[in-house]
């Protein structure tokens, strides 16, 4: 073993304490080292460690997220020190910037029972990684995580660009009401399917619950259609989704 | 160690130029007591050079967070030119370097891990920093890292003792890392500077900091400006700093501090060395 290899080991034990049992027993002079880990010391380090990385990564973008997960042993108190303990914690990039370590740690841990959750806890977490990560990113010319994208959002999802629309748009359907879950006001929600369009305009991410028939003129824009030809498919309601969709800004003035 | 700093020059204030807190160029107009800046820019020679032009006089230091001197292996030539162009924009004698990493293979971790107190730790180090010095055009001193969670059976200022022997360069002592250390050992704030040869210390940093508790351990939270100095070390300061014979800089890290709290803190902290500020010809 190499310092390296050391320092990895104390990294990782800082993540996960529970192997400290296999790091003291290394053998040879690396072992050593690793045996003069305080135990105590150890298990207070990961719970601040945890709370930092929650703090300063995850809090600002996901709180409602972190608010509906919990660990089956410790609670919502558990959340943060199940997470840097994932797998998907050692793929961050920097603080987290493409949320992988957030989302492919907390749909680790829901798949793999180590996270519980509300029935639309994947949905929130989707829907607040588009507001947090996914469209900032893009405003900024950054590439998204496309895997973790196509993990977490809906098959359904659909970004739809080129001329006449004004910008990407992404047409996400949702079951709950997940504008109201992130935003806090609802403690327990009914199922409430309806689509979201997500879109950056001006530097802001905007989203909006669009009248039904939007989401239909917007994949008919898409695909090359003019407004008469809008019109023409979906009639009145054509006219005002076009309308609504000139007002969201998704279609230019 | 060049110009100014070829004498105790007095207090200053570290200043990280990506931080909107304090303001340095509102603090430069206040007319406080500021004896010298230490530039943190992240690499960013532009910031460095605005801050030289905007400084007049001034004496400037330059503290780097990239030249990793804990990793074995081959030197970060980008990392290393740029702190070689910071430097110069600056006009710094000396770059300060955590003895830390942020980097661990191809994995960027955020959060500082420190060096581990080993003899192979500290000769990779010394090693490091030996070829670094010869590729800057001024010295790299070490600085002692904060900790948490110190791995290895040294005292930290018996591995600081041991990287600068082996090295031959000068090093920082922080002071508030030094604590966050004995915390974490249970041992006295001073405990083991007697045994330290205080003569390679040049420069000496203060922080504000919170002490926090989880499960029955204290946490030693090197937050900087947001705090307020540990009376403790501020009687650290006063200690230590006269027992340093080759001491040029006192600096407070103050990020995140407002204007108020950075007079302050320059106010306590040239009060701890007010026996060195008049020996200096200060009033």
């Amino acid at each position: 073993m190499s310092l390296l290899d050391q320092m990895a080991w104390v990294e990782r034990l800082v993540r996960r304490p529970d192997e400290l049992a296999a790091a003291r027993a290394v053998a040879g002079a690396d072992g050593e080292v690793l045996r003069t880990v305080d135990a105590e010391r150890l298990a207070a380090v990961h719970e601040t460690f945890a709370e930092l990385v929650v703090g300063r990564w995850w809090a600002p973008g996901f709180p409602a997220s972190l608010a509906a997960l919990r660990c089956p042993r410790d609670g919502p108190a558990g959340v943060g020190r199940r997470l840097v303990r994932e797998a998907a914690f050692e793929e961050a990039v920097g603080e987290d910037e493409t949320g992988r370590a957030l989302i492919g740690g907390a749909l680790d841990a829901l798949e793999g029972g180590r996270l519980e959750g509300p029935p639309w806890i994947r949905e929130l977490l989707a829907y607040e990684y588009l507001l947090a990560v996914g469209l900032p990113r893009r405003a900024r010319g950054q590439a998204p995580d496309a895997a973790l994208e196509a993990r977490l959002l809906p098959p359904e999802a659909a970004w739809l660009a080129g001329a006449p629309l004004a910008t990407e748009v992404l047409v996400c359907p949702f079951g709950w009401p997940v504008a109201e879950l992130a935003g806090g006001e609802l403690v327990e929600a009914e199922p409430d399917p309806h689509d979201r369009l997500l879109f950056v305009s001006g530097g802001e991410v905007l989203d909006a619950a669009p009248p039904p028939e939007a989401a239909d003129a917007l994949q008919l824009l898409a695909g090359g259609a003019d407004e008469g030809a809008v019109l023409a498919a979906l009639g009145p309601d054509g006219a005002a989704a076009v309308a609504w969709l000139r007002e969201a800004g998704a279609l230019p003035e | 160690m060049a110009g100014a700093f070829e004498r105790f020059v007095g207090v200053g204030l570290g200043i990280d130029v990506h931080s909107p807190a304090p303001d340095w160029r509102a603090l430069l107009g206040r007319g406080l007591p500021i004896d010298f800046l230490e530039v943190y820019t992240r690499g960013a020679a532009d910031q460095a050079r605005a801050v030289r032009a905007a400084c007049g006089d001034l004496p400037l230091l330059y503290h780097d967070d990239a030249l990793d001197p804990i990793l074995p292996g081959a030197l970060d030539d980008q990392a290393v030119a740029r702190a070689g162009e910071n430097m110069a924009a600056v006009g710094a004698p000396w770059c300060v370097s955590e003895l830390a990493t942020r980097r661990l293979g191809a994995r960027y971790l955020d959060f500082f891990q420190p060096i581990l107190l080993t003899e192979e730790a500290a000769r990779v180090a010394a090693e490091q920093l030996r070829r670094l010095n010869a590729a800057l055009p001024g010295a790299v001193v070490p600085e002692n890292p904060p900790f948490l969670l110190p791995v290895g059976p040294l005292h930290v200022l018996e591995l600081v003792a041991r990287v600068v022997d082996q090295a031959k360069v000068s090093c920082v002592l922080d002071l508030g890392h030094l604590l966050s250390f004995q915390l974490c050992r249970g041992l006295p704030p001073l405990a083991g500077v007697d045994d330290f040869p205080l003569g390679a210390v040049v420069e000496l940093h203060v922080a504000g900091a919170e002490l926090e508790e989880a499960q029955g351990q204290v946490i030693y939270r090197d937050t900087h400006g947001a705090s307020e100095l540990p009376p403790t070390l501020l009687e650290m300061l006063a200690e230590v700093a006269p027992r340093c014979p080759n001491l040029r800089a006192v600096t407070i890290e103050v990020e995140d501090a407002d204007q108020d709290r950075v007079a302050r803190q320059l106010d306590q902290t040239r009060q701890a060395v007010a026996g060195l500020l008049a020996a200096r010809g200060d009033p």
